[in-house]
């Protein structure tokens, strides 16, 4: 059974903004809850039937805590997502020979 | 007892094939006998091949008396994890959800090792999906042949227990996060991941598109080589295959490292391994450096987060490619590949674009290694193998006893080469002090596309020394 939108919604209206943003919080000490799940759920396209969402919250929680430190991770400006999975080209240490 | 036939490598029953003193159809009948006494305990086969390898074993008999030799992989027995799609015959990626699925298309490797006259001998366990518990998963857990109430790893579990426990002399394993490297270093094998794109990927079931690859597992260096040669080049099944030649890997081995530059890692690696892989993979480090190798002190400042960031890009993008089955198919699955699934839902776009931008910042760090060295050294796993989970401990990521909000730490030596995609090889460097005796293994990362030299130090450090001759109690 799938918890309406609806009524997700009008739950989460009355929620705090940092249980509705959950997993995508922005704040390194967020983290998931039950009802960010749900407004999460509600608005996916297969969503979860209602009674796995607290099944997996534990993990959730484990997962967002996983992702924590890189979260942490002060990036320059010019580090762009990577597009290529190696590097192009040989380097001094990858002579031509092995290109 | 492990019959004589059973125990010869891949490089040495060609030669025997194409001198014509052994019978490829003798090598089958033995691996055949061999897997059918010893599977039961190991449990590493999900099917076996046995009248399609007898027939290949004949054609391959006729081709030899014929002068038809294709190569040095002719009539030598294989099995790949059953993940890579194989015609006709059944690819159940170790689930209930597939486990009657037979494709009628053939993997670009699959069909590279049967044109170079390689011999399927049947299709090997792995974690369900390359992402699973390995003791929920479909087909039950493979066992680890040096100590069977142990885990092989995974998520090529079948590769290496089946190597290790002498069924077959050559596989393929996938590894997304290491699941090459991590049963090759638990059984006491070679597992390479060569550089991204060396290899297609066509034909592989996928758990993430950007982090898989697939690559040989063997039981020496020389037989990776030469696996190598044939499944790697370029592939139109596979737009992210790369399009460059492929030498000839094994006949460039060389046991020389006189002024090789070996980097170790001042952190990050080694002081996160127990202290017997520690001393282990530094004693190896000495026996090279013994025959001319100069070590240099290196650092990757982020590689300790790199198991973190790996594992929202995999199971991001597992979930993307399995939301149509989780939806109508989650009583299937292994119960601990529906609850990452599930989890990796509720992902954040915004993360996953960090973890890339977290493979850009790793890749810039890697490459100024790779100034300063030509290979780099780290333990291949940060333990021995370890023993089998319960299935209660086994449904679920999170453990007992430990909060969920504060497990900040996927620690590991492998997701560095996924996310970075530099080739890295695993091989066995010792063996525990501690019963069961288990395997200790070390790992050799390179530039990209520098899996020669990556196999030739290897390939020198085994010739100087004798672990993979070691045989499991079975």
């Amino acid at each position: 059974m799938v918890v309406s939108r609806r009524r997700i919604l009008r739950g989460a209206a009355a929620a705090p903004l940092a249980a509705v943003t959950g997993c995508a919080a922005r704040t390194p000490d967020r983290r998931p809850t039950a009802a960010a799940l749900e407004v999460q759920n509600a608005l996916a396209a297969r969503p979860l039937e209602a009674g796995r969402l607290a099944a997996i919250l534990p993990a959730a929680r484990l997962n967002h805590a996983f992702f924590r430190p890189v979260r942490a991770v002060e990036f320059p400006d010019d580090l762009e997502p990577a597009v290529r999975f190696h590097a192009a080209g040989s380097s001094p240490g990858n002579p031509p020979e092995e290109d | 007892m492990i019959p004589e036939l059973c125990r010869l490598d891949a490089r040495t029953l060609g030669e025997r094939f194409r001198r014509r003193d052994l019978s490829p159809v003798e090598v089958v009948e033995a691996h055949l006998a061999h897997l059918e006494a010893t599977d039961p305990q190991i449990n590493a086969f999900i099917t076996v091949t046995a009248e399609h390898a007898r027939e290949r074993a004949a054609a391959a008999e006729r081709e030899f008396a014929s002068g038809e030799a294709k190569g040095p992989l002719h009539g030598v027995p294989y099995a790949p994890k059953d993940i890579l799609a194989t015609r006709g015959i059944r690819t159940t990626n170790g689930s209930r959800a597939t486990a009657d699925r037979v494709p009628d298309t053939e993997s670009t490797i699959t069909a590279r090792l049967n044109a170079a006259g390689a011999i399927l001998l049947g299709k090997l366990n792995l974690l369900e999906f390359a992402m699973g518990s390995g003791v929920l998963s479909g087909f039950g857990p493979a066992r680890n042949p040096w100590a069977t109430d142990y885990s092989p790893s995974g998520s090529s579990s079948g590769s290496g227990a089946a190597l290790a426990a002498r069924q077959v002399p050559l596989s393929i394993g996938t590894d997304t996060g290491g699941s090459i490297r991590g049963p090759a270093a638990a059984c006491g094998v070679v597992g390479l991941k060569q550089t991204y794109g060396r290899v297609s990927r066509a034909g592989v079931t996928t758990l993430s598109w950007t982090l898989d690859h697939a690559g040989p597992m063997t039981r020496t260096v020389w037989d990776a080589a030469a696996m190598l040669s044939v499944i790697a080049g370029a592939d139109p099944r596979d737009p992210t295959s790369a399009d460059r030649p492929v030498p000839d890997y094994a006949a460039a081995l060389t046991p020389e490292v006189e002024g090789l530059r070996i980097g170790v890692p001042a952190s990050g690696f080694f002081e996160l391994a127990t202290p017997e892989v520690q001393a282990a993979v530094r004693s190896a480090i000495e026996i090279l450096a013994a025959a001319g190798a100069e070590v240099v002190e290196v650092e990757i400042p982020h590689a300790p987060l790199a198991g973190n960031a790996g594992w929202i890009v995999a199971m991001a993008e597992a979930v993307s490619f399995h939301e149509k089955r989780l939806a109508e198919q989650p009583d299937d699955l292994d119960p601990l590949v529906r609850e990452r699934l599930e989890v990796a839902k509720f992902y954040s776009a915004t993360d996953y674009l960090r973890a890339l931008r977290f493979r850009t910042l790793l890749q810039r760090e890697t490459a100024a290694v790779f100034d300063r060295c030509e290979v780099m050294i780290v333990p291949g796993a940060l333990s021995p193998a370890e023993p089998l989970r319960s299935a209660a401990e086994a449904a679920t990521d999170v453990r007992p006893g430990v909060d969920p909000d504060r497990a900040e730490s996927r620690p590991g030596t492998t997701f560095l080469g996924n996310l970075t995609g530099l080739p890295a090889v695993t091989l066995p460097c010792g063996f525990t002090a501690e019963a069961p005796k288990r395997p200790l293994a070390m790992q050799i990362y390179g530039p990209p596309f520098a899996e020669a030299r990556i196999l030739s130090v290897a390939h020198a450090y085994e010739s100087r020394t004798a672990w993979n001759e070691e045989l499991p109690p079975l």
